[in-house]
């Protein structure tokens, strides 16, 4: 049960930030140092993968909301 | 007196360089203002051989350090290694230093401060940046590589007007912040949002290692 809950959280935590990479404005690269530059079609590929790239986009995406609990970007 | 003296690596080989290349000029262009003695090691001079040469020679106050990056090392044209942890961190002894660079800041940052460097200033992870791809021959008319360069910048513009490490890594972070802050406000346009975690895993991984109150 908490094995079947753990993966249904990966997968939740996956689709979102493949959802929140889909309205990534288009003609833009992202360029992740000596890992290369990449269009959000291609971050979108490596996070459904979720392979090394994949990962680190997941990554950056939770401590960012991870960042929203402290409210460090918004006081004063 | 001596004039402070700098010296900038910034290799081009690629699209990541090249952006690199163009906005550490503006850094280069506001030190020639302030008189100090600038080597400017670029392209093809960013190698290892160049790199050591010249830091021995010239004993910089100031070293800025842009192009690819590991935990242990800072690379230069082609990713010839220029600095790393395992073989010369001692080159950077008696300089505050400014990695643009991944990672760095982690394991050669650290050995930077123990075998002698006044300061480090750097990345523990990644440095992402976005750009437009519309802006690729103009990097520095890229409005959207600027809410990432700028901050980065703004880091070295106060080491060069004299402010502390610990001072010039606050305004960066500040501006890292103020960038975070207009994008999330709602006049901004919904898209450009979606910059708004890769700000801030930038600012997150920034550090000042060593004396904080070092300045040229």
């Amino acid at each position: 049960m908490t094995q079947q809950t753990q993966k249904t959280t990966d997968e939740e935590i996956q689709q979102l930030v493949i959802e929140r990479l889909n309205i990534f404005p288009p003609g833009m690269k992202i360029s992740i140092g000596s890992s290369g530059v990449f269009s959000k079609d291609e971050l979108i590929e490596h996070v459904k993968k979720n392979d090394q790239i994949g990962k680190k986009i997941i990554e950056v995406q939770l401590s960012y909301l991870r960042s929203l609990k402290t409210g460090i970007l918004f006081d004063e | 007196m001596n004039n402070p003296s700098i010296i900038v690596t910034r290799p081009r080989y690629e699209l990541t360089t090249n952006y690199l290349y163009y906005w550490a000029g503006l850094i280069i262009a506001e030190a020639k203002k302030r008189n100090f003695e600038i080597f400017d090691l670029k392209d093809a001079k960013a190698t290892a051989g160049d790199f050591a040469g010249r830091v021995k020679k010239k004993k910089p106050d100031l070293i800025f350090l842009n192009g690819h990056g590991s935990y242990t090392a800072v690379a230069g044209q082609d990713g010839d290694i220029l600095v790393s942890s395992g073989k010369n961190p001692e080159i950077l002894s008696g300089a505050i230093v400014y990695a643009l660079s991944c990672k760095s800041a982690q394991v050669l940052g650290a050995k930077a401060i123990s075998s002698g460097a006044k300061a480090y200033l750097g990345y523990k992870e990644d440095f992402i940046f976005v750009y437009d791809e519309q802006k690729i021959t103009r990097p520095l008319q890229d409005k959207t590589a600027a809410q990432f360069l700028g901050p980065s910048n703004q880091l070295m513009f106060s080491l060069i007007k004299g402010n502390s490490a610990k001072d010039a890594y606050k305004k960066s972070q500040r501006d890292f912040k103020r960038n975070i802050q207009k994008l999330s406000t709602s006049s901004a346009p919904q898209q450009d949002k979606r910059y708004i975690p890769l700000l801030y895993w930038d600012m997150e991984n920034q550090v000042c290692l060593g004396n904080q109150e070092a300045k040229i």
